[in-house]
């Protein structure tokens, strides 16, 4: 097999499809702990990586997974691990290290029924807020919500030049659904695809500095290759020396947290379907806009004016569309696999009657529950 | 056309490999397809599902929303599917592990696979035979098609496989449907 998957159709499922996308997007170091419902990935990591000259560590736990992923990263690599609801809850510590750092990966989080270790084979969308607020201190993170096998490949390409353009981890938010369920793969040859490369920091006698506060994108330097330089998780000063001071404290905070927030446009990616005219919006993300999107379709066909907004980057919220839509719309309808998160936020920023529809981890989302709450609105 | 499919078994049977080849075999001819599985914990003995959508258009939702076509290797996966058989639903069976009812008999296709694959000299390729039968019976997908899925799953056992899956075929056209 040569490097990245041949192009053609393919009749896969989500988690092959994720790992071929990280392999085309140039992850060659992969570390993880084996946990369902995204095993799969890791299992072809561990075939895939060492035949193209890159790296798989299966890891004592995902604290470590975590860890090393970030390492790796600093030592050069594009990196990347998989993990389900218990695992991600180990990692968040270190996946505030990355952010603190500077530092690209990508962490594939697979979600399953919670909370603990609730339900391993079976789907939830609890770790919505999770991938928001998991890991302590100020955070802009950058989330993605596939829906399908083709996201799962195509997002995870996105995902990896997200992370190296702001330089910081990069968290897929799929679900067991979506990982398991096979569908049509169509996979273009490698140079239709647009991949964000490294940029790096040729290597000086050791006085330039670590990082750049007043730059959104700064060029990372490869630890090894004779460039001086600190990476610390302690609040740092540009040269990467820790500081206790409160002002260097805002500098660097606010340069982690402008980067993203000046860049939501560039950043922001959704799905809308008949919106024009819409009084009903039902926002749903991963797994559950499936549903939505069938339950819209059939509403329609029934005269009802609704239609379905569908964010694909849950963090950045996407703020100023949502905001335009309640402008326009009369009620959102909030479908989660989960007893209310992201119907929070939408509320937050819709400022209009949102209803939320709580489905119980452990199953695909009825589209019927959510038709029957698209016509009470109605009516 | 759309189609919400089923295939049971018990852990070994090969009903995985059966539900992913009709699925290679439908997108290979331009069909959208989509296919969910569930397994019991049990690695082998347990039975295992896996159910499929097959379609001219995009498949937004997932799951069945009714049962066309059932493709069973064992009795339970008869019997917890007798609720969900519409006048319209169709059976397919494996004959010597499945006994159909007398008031499904005009819309069951029962069918020897197991003694079929035995007598090609391929003991495991009964799933292969029932793959042959679903191809005629739903025409969800050609025969050319079905072969090529077989070759890039099994490069090396190519003819006895095909051999089965022909075999089925011509079960299946038996049935005239």
């Amino acid at each position: 097999m040569t490097d990245v998957l041949p192009p053609g159709r393919y009749f896969t499922d989500g988690n092959f499809a994720s790992t071929e996308g990280a392999i085309l997007a140039g992850c060659r170091f992969f570390a993880g702990y084996p946990i369902t419902p995204s095993s799969e990935i890791l299992e072809r990591m561990s075939k895939r990586l060492p035949e193209i000259g890159g790296h798989f560590i299966e890891m004592e736990d995902e604290i470590g997974s975590m860890a090393a992923i970030v390492g790796a990263s600093n030592a050069g690599m594009k990196s990347m691990t998989a993990t389900s609801g218990p695992g991600f809850s180990l990692m968040q510590e270190n996946i505030g290290l990355g952010m603190i750092t500077e530092t690209p990966t990508i962490v594939l989080d697979e979600m399953r029924a919670g909370p603990s270790t609730g339900i391993p084979t079976r789907v939830g969308q609890g770790d919505v807020m999770q991938t928001r607020w998991g890991s302590h201190g100020d955070l802009a993170p950058i989330t993605y919500s596939p829906n399908s096998v083709q996201e799962s490949f195509d997002l995870t390409i996105t995902a990896f030049n997200a992370a190296e353009t702001y330089r910081q981890p990069v968290i897929i938010a799929s679900d067991q659904v979506i990982g398991h369920l096979s569908e049509t793969l169509e996979v273009k040859s490698e140079d239709e695809y647009e991949i964000v490369q490294r940029q790096t920091r040729k290597v000086r006698n050791g006085s330039e500095d670590v990082y750049n506060y007043s730059d959104d994108f700064v060029p990372m330097f490869v630890s090894g290759t004779g460039f001086r330089g600190n990476v610390d998780s302690l609040t740092h000063d540009e040269k990467g020396y820790p500081s206790n001071e409160a002002y260097v404290e805002k500098k660097m905070l606010e340069h982690l947290l402008n980067k993203v927030r000046k860049n939501e446009d560039k950043i922001v990616k959704y799905e809308e379907f008949y919106l024009d005219e819409s009084d009903i919006v039902v926002v749903a993300y991963g797994i559950t806009s499936r549903a939505a999107k069938y339950a819209v379709k059939i509403a329609r066909k029934e005269g009802i004016k609704a239609g379905m907004f569908r964010p694909i980057t849950l963090w950045p919220f996407p703020e100023k569309r949502i905001t335009q839509l309640s402008q326009r719309t009369k009620t959102f309808i909030v479908p989660e696999i989960n007893y209310g998160q992201y119907s929070h936020s939408v509320r937050e920023v819709g400022q209009i009657e949102t209803k939320e529809i709580h489905f119980t981890p452990g199953a695909v989302p009825d589209y019927k529950v959510i038709l029957d709450q698209i016509r009470r609105s109605v009516s | 056309m759309k189609l919400g499919i089923r295939m049971y078994g018990m852990g070994g049977q090969g009903i995985m490999t059966l539900a992913k080849l009709v699925g290679e075999a439908a997108v290979e001819d331009g069909k959208f397809v989509i296919m969910t599985e569930e397994y019991s914990p049990y690695i082998t003995g347990g039975w295992s599902k896996a159910e499929l959508v097959i379609s001219d258009e995009s498949i937004d939702y997932p799951l069945l929303e009714g049962l066309d076509y059932l493709v069973t290797l064992s009795q339970e996966g008869l019997d917890t599917a007798l609720d969900q058989l519409g006048p319209r639903s169709h059976v397919i069976t494996e004959k010597s592990l499945v006994s159909v009812p007398d008031t499904l008999k005009s819309r069951s296709v029962e069918i020897p696979g197991v003694e079929i694959s035995k007598s090609l000299k391929n003991p495991k390729g009964a799933n292969i035979v029932l793959m042959g039968v679903f191809s005629s019976v739903t025409k969800t997908f050609s025969m050319e098609s079905g072969r090529r899925a077989i070759t890039k799953r099994f490069p090396k056992y190519v003819d006895a496989n095909i051999g089965c899956f022909e075999r089925g075929y011509e079960e299946g056209v038996k049935y005239g449907r």
